[in-house]
């Protein structure tokens, strides 16, 4: 009873989430892989917001073993839209960015 | 004397003019480059210290990015200041007075600061580019300054005599040419006096009454061509030797000095039958006697000259001054200013170098007379001359 109860106030939680939250977020904690450490990892090789951005579409909708910058980690073909993506990413850029946080 | 000199100082000024604006320019060049060469080698010596801030500055932004921000606080240094900026140059964090960084140039100086770019091999927090800002005392440049100015002037003087001894070197043939030609025509004109005085002297002691009417006309016209080299003599001879004439100051009736040169070129009037009309009033000028029987030479030979056939020329004395009024081709508005140059002549017609009136005007200079002039086309020309009391 309680099992269905916490499931119920999840998804209830999740019903008014963006689509960052929905499905990125929840399918990366399922799978322990957090999500700051790869956005920081991004920014260590690519610097500026445009090409993050760049790189993480790319390697999202063209998963390269080559082009990865942690080699351990498997490629992941996602299966959202080109559109959806960038939308997803620019909330993760917003999110994680460094501007405005040092102080 | 006089033409020859001024000509050549007129050389000398034009070409040193030249030659300093020319050493000038590369004066500004040399200064420009040495000014530059300092600049560089100032902002090299300050390199090493530079790129050890930086890397003071990246360690820190490498240990905030492993902590993955959770360390937030950027670096502080009382020597320096710094700034972070990504790959599109947008500004990440910055302790910089300035937001207008210089990234064509990794090393630099804006105003009073230095700035050294650096990129780190890894973009620590996103920065490709970490900027390093410290103050310039600008010690440098008050050496630099110092040393133009004062290398500069010594570079300068040094380029002004060698050019003066160089330029005297070049007109010295064009000096010779022209002390050779001046020389020639003084002596030539030396020699024409003998003979001419001695035709005019000659001509004066025969009684032309008691001669044949055509011999009498053909000594008059000798009379006449006379005269003519005799005035071309003493015009030559005033210009030449004008600044070693000295003045001998008096008191001259202007009313016996003018019949005198009336009576002078009447002969030469007659030739033209023109008439001449002298009206007399107390006129008294104090001036060189013989200077001003040029000037006055000058307007009446001009006068007959200028004259048409058959002509008047009207003279009038009055109180402190006098005119000379021709009844010939006038001089048009447009002239009247330029009459007076060397070598200007009104009509290349007739004959003469175009001193004469140039002459006039150096005499009225020395005694500070006026000279006015009234014309109407092929109606007549007034030369009045006027002093003060």
């Amino acid at each position: 009873m309680a099992k269905i109860v916490l499931q119920l106030l999840l998804a209830l939680s999740l019903f008014g989430a963006d689509i960052f939250t929905q499905k990125c977020v929840r399918c990366h904690t399922r799978r322990h892989l957090p999500l700051k450490p790869i956005f920081f990892d991004y920014l260590l090789y690519y610097s500026s917001e445009r090409a993050v951005k760049e790189a993480m579409l790319r390697n999202l909708t063209h998963p390269d073993p080559k082009r990865m910058l942690v080699k351990k980690r498997k490629p992941y073909k996602h299966r959202f839209d080109a559109k959806t993506l960038r939308k997803a990413l620019d909330i993760y850029w917003e999110k994680y960015k460094v501007i405005g946080k040092i102080r | 004397m006089d033409i020859n000199l001024t000509s050549e100082r007129k050389s000398l000024i034009k070409f040193l003019g030249l030659y300093i604006f020319l050493t000038l320019i590369i004066l500004a060049l040399a200064s420009f480059m040495y000014y530059k060469f300092e600049k560089d080698v100032m902002l090299y010596s300050r390199l090493p210290k530079l790129q050890e801030r930086a890397k003071e500055v990246i360690h820190r932004l490498k240990a905030m990015h492993e902590s993955l921000l959770e360390d937030n606080f950027y670096p502080r240094y009382s020597t320096f200041k710094s700034a972070i900026y990504d790959a599109d140059y947008v500004k990440i964090f910055s302790l910089l007075d300035t937001d207008e960084i210089n990234f064509n140039d990794f090393l630099y100086k804006k105003g009073k600061h230095i700035f050294f770019i650096k990129e780190p091999e890894l973009y620590y927090l996103g920065a490709k580019y970490v900027v390093i800002e410290v103050p310039d005392d600008e010690a440098w440049l008050v050496r630099v300054h110092q040393n133009i100015a004062i290398f500069g002037s010594l570079f300068l003087i040094f380029m002004a005599v060698l050019g003066y001894f160089l330029v005297k070197q070049f007109l010295r043939p064009m000096k010779d040419s022209f002390i050779l030609l001046n020389n020639f025509i003084k002596d030539t004109t030396h020699e024409l006096n003998t003979p001419v005085s001695t035709i005019l002297a000659n001509i004066e002691t025969i009684d032309t009454e008691k001669l044949d009417p055509k011999v009498a006309k053909k000594l008059s016209r000798i009379d006449i061509a006379a005269r003519t080299i005799s005035t071309i003599y003493k015009d030559l001879t005033y210009l030449l030797m004008h600044e070693k004439l000295p003045s001998h100051i008096e008191n001259i009736d202007m009313n016996e000095l003018l019949a005198q040169r009336i009576q002078y070129f009447k002969t030469l009037a007659d030739s033209k039958r023109i008439k001449m009309s002298f009206s007399q009033s107390p006129c008294f000028l104090k001036a060189d006697r013989q200077k001003i029987a040029r000037l006055v030479d000058n307007l009446l030979s001009n006068a007959i000259k200028y004259n048409k056939v058959g002509g008047t020329i009207k003279i009038k004395t009055f109180q402190n001054g006098f005119y000379i009024e021709d009844s010939g081709i006038g001089i048009p508005p447009e002239k009247q200013k330029e009459i007076f140059e060397r070598y200007k002549r009104l009509a290349s017609s007739e004959g003469g170098f175009g001193i004469g009136l140039h002459i006039v005007m150096m005499i009225a200079k020395e005694f500070g007379l006026s000279i006015k002039i009234d014309s109407r086309i092929n109606q007549y020309t007034r030369m009045t001359v006027t002093w003060q009391k």
